[in-house]
């Protein structure tokens, strides 16, 4: 519900001011898809509402003006701007290893080992 | 912007040609349009002066005709702009008035006031129409009006909008917004249709004004008012088309009456009235008649123009219109018929066959026509200046995202620009993006920030730069960061970082080249408050003349009645009749020029007077 994606949205909110920084390192806020309270398969209307959702609480005409929710909003704002173009979104997904299409190399039979790094849970 | 919470705050759309006031009014739960003292709602952005007084709105525009080269218009056209913009010298040679280079290349309007020579730049005379859309505001509610939400063409750049919020700070108002002017269409039909507003709404905004020319297509979702993208050209509108038909009548008076109006700027400003009319004609006529006595020479001018060579005059002007929809629809990747409602906005979107030509391109799709197009942009004002006050009551629930009408970046090696942020990014937004040095052993690197769309950075509007130094010696490519940060104003701030020193600097773009100056801006609003200062001496003073006359001609009629007459001492009746002579002496003589202390002491006399021998009479 809208409730608990608010609640969601102010924890974040703490991780994203506290780098000071659009893109931060930080591993939750770094995942663009949690950020808005969404799993990697979500549809473009389901990324669409989220950040519509997210957009009321922290646009700054209506924060009155509160840095942090200001900074915040930039950071949703970039992140629906990757999300909601195929394009790059499709890169985002790759990078991450969200894509469908990606695959693990550690999974990967078809490509060569070199035996020096190896996953331990597939060996 | 922070909230404020100093009572009322007014939308306020400063057009080209015109301009409109409105307010939120949370009793009525209403936008009120506010009309002006001649009891209308748009107010000719215009200011005249004359050897006795200023002028603003429509005092001033009925008088252009006799006084065209002190009557100031199209303040719009000049501001954020140079001297050396091809457009201003172009422009300026339809203005009547004169307009010259001043300090950093920037336009300074000349003109004649009580005598002197004065100069104004443009941000001065919009201040002017400001303070005149204020004052209507505070004559309406009868209260003091501190903040307001101005708006500006979508298409405005940096410059532009910069130079907007100057002359509010010369007005002595707090614009707590700048929005564009189709975003606030966008609301005003988007609150007019809520109702049957079900699921999300794509709406094509066509804003076609006096001077500037803007579309946006928004999507509308419950209270949230996306901008997709947004196209236009800021010198593009009803003037234009002005003077395409000033042109096209002064070559016709060359060929028939062979004389050559066009280095006379009274003929030129009464044949351009007499267009502009017949224009308005030609949205409901199929021809119209042109008709100016005297126009030169003691010529008297009468013609006429079909619609069908109106149309054709005009053509170029409307098909650039049409290229403009196609660049905002392909950069919003959106079909022209995934399009809701086409709405149209603005006085010139009222053409004929701006209508049809609109209407073919969206395959015969019926145009909005609901919302007023003069008043929708005030209208949309008044309710974000309303969301954006603290204690407002039953303002409509709306949010705006808004996005930048032009790229943004810096100038790399080779004069290439590296655009940062792409045009139709919504804002606010903060981006940073690395950077490599461009050659070895470089110990600072300047920035140099460009606004707009060609490869060539020096071919962009420059929005300023400033340097990083101190590097320690690195070989080509050593990598620093660059950040660009742009508010919920659209105001540009840019830092960058060099990563291994920390070493760091930031601008805000506040200063760029042809802004005014702290210094020169509260020099400017010393000298508003001059001018206004004299405006209210001359008014007091007319008012004054106005009583004078009043009670001289009382106490004329009185001394008219013999019985009356005769029950004064011959004393009295000779002080009365000379303090009624020296009545008449300072209303009509020259005296005019004299302080009006003179006149306040005169019609105290005078009123001294009236009540020891006639107010008991009566």
């Amino acid at each position: 519900g809208e409730d608990s994606n608010s609640l969601h949205f102010c924890d974040k909110k703490v991780r994203v001011t506290a780098e000071d920084s659009v893109s931060p390192t930080d591993t939750i806020a770094d995942d663009y898809y949690a950020v808005l309270g969404l799993l990697p398969d979500a549809s473009p209307e389901q990324i669409k509402k989220a950040y519509y959702n997210c957009m009321k609480s922290c646009h700054p005409d209506l924060s009155g003006n509160d840095p942090e929710t200001t900074n915040f909003c930039m950071f949703i704002n970039e992140v629906y701007t990757v999300l909601s173009d195929p394009i790059q979104r499709r890169i985002y997904d790759e990078i991450h290893g969200y894509s469908l299409t990606s695959i693990n190399p550690f999974l990967d039979d078809s490509s060569p080992r070199d035996h020096a790094f190896v996953d331990e849970f597939s060996c | 912007m922070a909230k404020e919470d100093q009572g009322l705050a007014i939308g306020i759309d400063l057009g080209t040609t015109y301009s409109c006031v409105a307010v939120w009014r949370q009793d009525h739960c209403r936008v009120d349009i506010i009309h002006n003292d001649q009891g209308h709602n748009t107010t000719p952005s215009f200011v005249a002066f004359t050897d006795q007084e200023r002028m603003i709105g429509n005092a001033a525009k009925n008088q252009a005709a006799t006084n065209p080269q002190n009557t100031v218009f199209d303040a719009k056209r000049l501001i954020g702009r140079k001297y050396s913009d091809p457009v201003v010298q172009k422009d300026m040679m339809l203005w009547p008035f004169k307009v010259v280079a001043g300090a950093n290349d920037k336009p300074m309007i000349t003109l004649n006031y009580k005598g002197k020579e004065k100069q104004f730049c443009a941000e001065e005379i919009s201040s002017m129409v400001l303070v005149k859309m204020r004052q209507i505001a505070e004559d309406y509610l009868e209260t003091k009006v501190k903040n307001a939400v101005v708006t500006v063409p979508a298409y405005f750049n940096d410059s532009q909008r910069k130079s907007t919020i100057d002359a509010g700070t010369i007005a002595g108002l707090n614009i707590i917004r700048i929005i564009n002017e189709p975003t606030a269409a966008a609301i005003a039909y988007g609150l007019d249709r809520r109702i049957n507003c079900a699921g999300e709404r794509n709406i094509f905004i066509f804003d076609l004004g006096g001077g500037t020319f803007d579309v946006s297509i928004l999507t509308i979702k419950g209270k949230i008012f996306q901008v997709k993208a947004t196209a236009g050209n800021t010198h593009l509108g009803g003037e234009d088309i002005d003077n395409r038909m000033v042109n096209y009548f002064v070559e016709k008076i060359k060929k028939e009456k062979k004389v050559h109006i066009s280095g006379n700027p009274r003929a030129l400003r009464r044949l351009r009235s007499a267009c502009e009319r017949a224009k308005r004609t030609l949205s409901h006529a199929v021809s119209a008649t042109i008709e100016v006595d005297g126009l030169f020479n003691g010529i008297d001018f009468c013609s006429s123009i079909t619609r069908a060579k109106f149309e054709e005059i005009n053509m170029e002007l409307f098909n650039q219109c049409m290229e403009t929809i196609e660049r905002c629809l392909a950069d919003a990747k959106m079909e022209k018929r995934s399009m809701h409602d086409v709405v149209l906005v603005g006085g010139s979107s009222r053409i004929p066959k701006v209508q049809e030509l609109l209407q073919d391109f969206f395959e015969r799709k019926d145009l909005c026509k609901s919302i007023n197009p003069d008043e929708a942009v005030a209208y949309g004002a008044a309710v974000q200046a309303a969301l954006l006050s603290v204690g407002i009551k039953n303002v409509p629930d709306v949010v705006l995202l808004d996005v930048i009408p032009l790229s943004l970046g810096i100038e790399t090696k080779g004069d290439i620009m590296s655009v940062m942020i792409p045009r139709n990014t919504t804002i606010p937004v903060k981006r940073t993006l690395p950077y490599g040095i461009a050659y070895d052993n470089q110990s600072s690197v300047e920035i140099v920030v460009y606004e707009g769309e060609r490869t060539r950075a020096s071919e962009n509007n420059l929005l300023g730069s400033f340097s990083l130094s101190g590097f320690p010696k690195a070989p080509r490519g050593h990598p620093f960061d660059v950040c660009f940060a742009i508010d919920e104003n659209g105001i540009l701030s840019v830092s960058a970082k060099e990563k291994t020193t920390g070493i760091s600097n930031k601008i805000i773009i506040t200063n760029d080249i042809g802004r005014l100056s702290t210094e020169e801006i509260y020099r400017m609003i010393q000298k508003a408050e001059e001018y206004k200062a004299e405006d209210k001496k001359f008014l007091r003073k007319a008012e004054t003349i106005n009583k004078i006359d009043y009670y001289a001609y009382k106490i004329k009629k009185a001394l008219e009645n013999e019985n009356f007459s005769l029950k004064l001492w011959s004393e009295d009746r000779k002080k009365i009749s000379s303090a009624v002579t020296k009545a008449t002496e300072l209303r009509d003589g020259d005296e005019q020029e004299e302080e009006i202390d003179v006149f306040e002491d005169h019609l105290e006399e005078l009123i001294n007077l009236f009540e020891r021998f006639f107010e008991e009479s009566d």
